[in-house]
C-alpha cells in the first residue's frame, strides 16, 4: 500500500511541518503537557484513596450488640434475617461467653484488669462482614442505621467517620477527575485542531500543488494527522515526566518531614496500564484535533 | 480528448464567467484559448482538470464524465493532467528534483524509478544539470521549464497551460513553446490559454476565441 511504502515521506513532512511551525509547536505541547498535568494528578491521587480504601476492604465489619437476654432462638432468627441483606457477606454470632474470652483474649498479659470482675457484663454480639461494594459506595452507614431498627438489636458499632469520609472523597475525586478531565481533554481537542489550522494554512502553496499534481485526501492529510498525534504525545509524556518529578520530591520531602513513619503510609504512582491508556487516549485525541482540521480545511474545499 | 457540453460556469459572486460553452478537443490536438482579460480563459481551464465544478453542463475528459465522478476518483483522473500556470507554482524550500519527483511521489512509484524518470524528464527540459538547486536561483524561463517537467514527468495525456509564458520575454517564450510542441507530437493533448496574440499568430494552431464567457465564432 501506497501509505506503507511512503511512510518515511510521510514521518519527514510531519518532522518538517513541526520544525517549521516550531514555536507554535512548543506552545502547544507545553499547554498540553500542562493540562495533561492537571488530570493526572487526579489520577493519582484518585488511585491513592483507592489503595487505602482496598485496604479497608475485608476489614469492615458492622458489630451489632444484642439485647440482654435474647434466647438463641431470637439470635438465629437475626441472623437469618441479616443473611438475606444483598450487602452482607456473613455474620458471626458471639455469645456472652465467647465476648468475655475475646475481651480477655484481646487484654492478653493485663488479664489482672479482669480480675475484680466478678460477673460477665459484656453483651452478646453479632459480627456482621460487609461486602466490598459498601465501602466504596459509602452506605456502611445507611446498612448499619437499617441493622439497628432489627428487634433484639441493642446498638450498632463501625468505623463510623473513617470509612464514610474516604467513599466520600473517592466519590469526590472521580467526579472531579470527570468534569475537569471532559473539559481538559476538550481543551486539548481545541487545542491541537487549532494547532493544526495553522500548520495547513503556513502550507497552503504546499496543499495545493499537492492536489494539482493528484495527491489523495489520505495522501496529503496524513502528515498533519501524524502532527497532530505527536503533539499530544509529546504533550502526554512530558505531564507524565513532569509528575513523575512531582511525585518523587513529594515522596522526598514527606520522607523528610516525617522520616521512617512514612515509609508504612505507601504512595503509588500511575501503573503501567493507566500510563500505557493515557497515552492511546492521547493519541487517539491528537487523531481527532487534527482530523476535525484536516476536514474542514483539506478535504472540504475541493 | 476534452468534450464540453453547453457548459456554465457562474462562481458565487458576480455574473456568469462562462456561458454555454460547447467545445470538443482531440486526442493529440494543439489548442489555443484566447480572448481579453476576464473572457473566463482560467475558468475554462480550471473546469478542466477539475479545480472548479460547472454550474450547469456536462464535461467528458478522456472518457470521464466529470460532473458525476465521485470526490474521490477526482486526484486520480487528476494524474492524467498536467498542469502549467504563468506563476509557476513552484516550492521553493525544495530542489528542482524534488519539485518534479512530487508528481510522482503521489503516485507512489518507487524511489529508484523516480530518480530515473525526473532526470529524464530534467533533460528533456535542459536543467538536468540544476537538480539540486532551489528554484530561487533559477531564471523565470528555468523555473517554468521545471514546472513544465513537473507536469509531465508522468506522462499525462493532457496538458494545460494558463498564460505560460506571461512571465517570460520572446526568447524564453520559444523556448516553452517549443516543448509543448515537442510534447504534443508524443500524442500529449495541449491546451494553451494566452491573451498574446503575436505568440497565437506564430503558430497555426487550432484557436478558441472567448468573449465574456462566451465562445466566438471564426471571422
Ligand atoms: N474564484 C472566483 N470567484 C469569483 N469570480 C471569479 C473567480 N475567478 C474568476 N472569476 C470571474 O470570472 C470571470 C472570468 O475570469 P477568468 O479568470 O476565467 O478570466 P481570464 O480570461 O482568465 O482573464 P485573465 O486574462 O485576466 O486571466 C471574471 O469576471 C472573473 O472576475
Ligand atoms: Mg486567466
Amino acid at each position: 500500500m501506497l501509505i506503507i511504502k511512503r511512510i518515511s515521506y510521510f514521518m519527514t513532512t510531519m518532522a518538517k511541518g513541526i520544525a517549521s511551525n516550531l514555536y507554535l509547536n512548543v506552545v502547544t505541547i507545553i499547554t498540553i503537557a500542562v493540562a495533561f498535568l492537571i488530570l493526572n494528578i487526579f489520577f493519582v491521587i484518585y488511585r491513592n484513596v483507592n489503595a487505602v480504601l482496598e485496604g479497608w476492604q475485608g476489614r469492615i465489619k458492622i458489630i451489632a450488640y444484642l439485647q440482654d437476654g435474647v434466647s438463641s432462638q431470637q439470635v438465629s432468627a437475626i441472623e437469618g434475617q441479616l443473611k438475606k441483606y444483598g450487602n452482607i457477606k456473613g455474620v458471626r454470632f458471639y455469645s456472652k461467653q465467647d465476648a468475655l474470652s475475646e475481651f480477655r483474649r484481646e487484654l492478653k498479659g493485663q488479664a489482672a484488669i479482669l480480675s475484680g470482675v466478678s460477673q460477665n457484663i459484656l453483651p452478646a454480639y453479632l459480627v456482621v462482614m460487609v461486602r466490598d461494594r459498601v465501602i466504596r459506595n459509602g452506605t456502611v452507614g445507611k446498612l448499619a442505621d437499617s441493622l439497628r431498627g432489627i428487634q433484639g438489636i441493642a446498638d450498632v458499632q463501625y468505623g463510623q467517620g473513617v470509612t464514610e469520609r474516604f467513599s466520600e472523597m473517592l466519590v469526590m475525586v472521580k467526579m472531579l477527575g470527570i468534569g475537569i478531565g471532559g473539559f481538559i481533554l476538550f481543551a486539548i481537542l481545541i487545542i491541537v485542531s487549532n494547532t493544526i489550522r495553522m500548520s495547513i494554512f503556513s502550507r497552503k502553496d504546499e496543499i495545493e500543488i499537492l492536489k494539482l499534481v493528484g495527491a489523495t485526501n489520505m495522501f496529503i492529510e496524513l502528515p498533519f494527522l501524524l502532527e497532530g498525534v505527536t503533539q499530544v504525545l509529546c504533550g502526554t509524556g512530558l505531564s507524565i515526566a513532569l509528575l513523575y518529578l512531582v511525585y518523587r520530591f513529594f515522596l522526598y520531602r514527606l520522607h523528610h518531614a516525617f522520616g521512617s513513619l512514612i515509609v508504612n503510609a505507601h504512595i503509588v504512582f500511575l501503573s503501567g496500564g493507566t500510563i500505557g491508556t493515557i497515552l492511546v487516549a492521547a493519541a487517539m485525541l491528537g487523531f481527532v484535533g487534527a482530523f476535525v482540521s484536516a476536514g474542514k480545511f483539506i478535504r472540504h474545499n475541493d | 480528448m476534452i468534450q464540453l457540453f453547453h457548459v456554465y460556469k457562474h462562481y458565487l459572486k458576480g455574473s456568469a464567467a462562462l456561458e454555454d460553452i460547447s467545445l470538443q478537443v482531440e486526442k493529440g490536438e494543439f489548442a489555443f484559448i484566447t480572448g481579453p482579460s476576464g473572457a473566463g480563459k482560467s475558468t475554462l481551464l480550471k473546469l478542466m482538470f477539475l479545480a472548479e465544478m460547472p454550474t450547469k453542463g456536462q464535461i467528458i475528459i478522456n472518457g470521464y464524465n466529470i460532473t458525476r465522478l465521485k470526490r474521490s476518483a477526482v486526484p486520480f483522473l487528476r494524474r492524467n493532467i498536467g498542469v502549467v500556470f504563468q506563476d509557476f507554482k513552484l516550492l521553493y524550500d525544495r530542489t528542482v528534483f524534488d519539485n518534479v519527483a512530487l508528481s510522482l511521489s503521489v503516485i507512489g512509484m518507487p524511489k529508484k524509478e523516480i530518480k530515473k524518470k525526473v532526470w529524464e524528464m530534467l533533460k528533456l527540459v535542459g536543467l538536468q544539470h540544476k537538480l539540486n538547486f532551489s528554484p530561487l536561483r533559477l531564471s523565470g524561463g528555468e523555473q517554468q521549464r521545471v514546472s513544465i517537467a513537473r507536469a509531465l514527468v508522468n506522462e499525462p495525456a493532457i496538458l494545460l497551460a494558463d498564460e505560460p509564458t506571461g512571465n517570460l520575454d520572446q526568447d524564453l517564450t520559444l523556448d516553452v513553446m517549443k516543448l509543448f510542441e515537442d510534447v504534443n507530437i508524443k500524442g500529449t493533448t495541449v491546451v494553451v490559454a494566452t491573451h498574446d496574440k503575436s505568440l497565437i499568430s506564430r503558430y497555426s494552431r487550432r484557436v478558441i476565441t472567448l468573449e465574456h464567457g462566451r465562445i466566438m465564432e471564426k471571422q
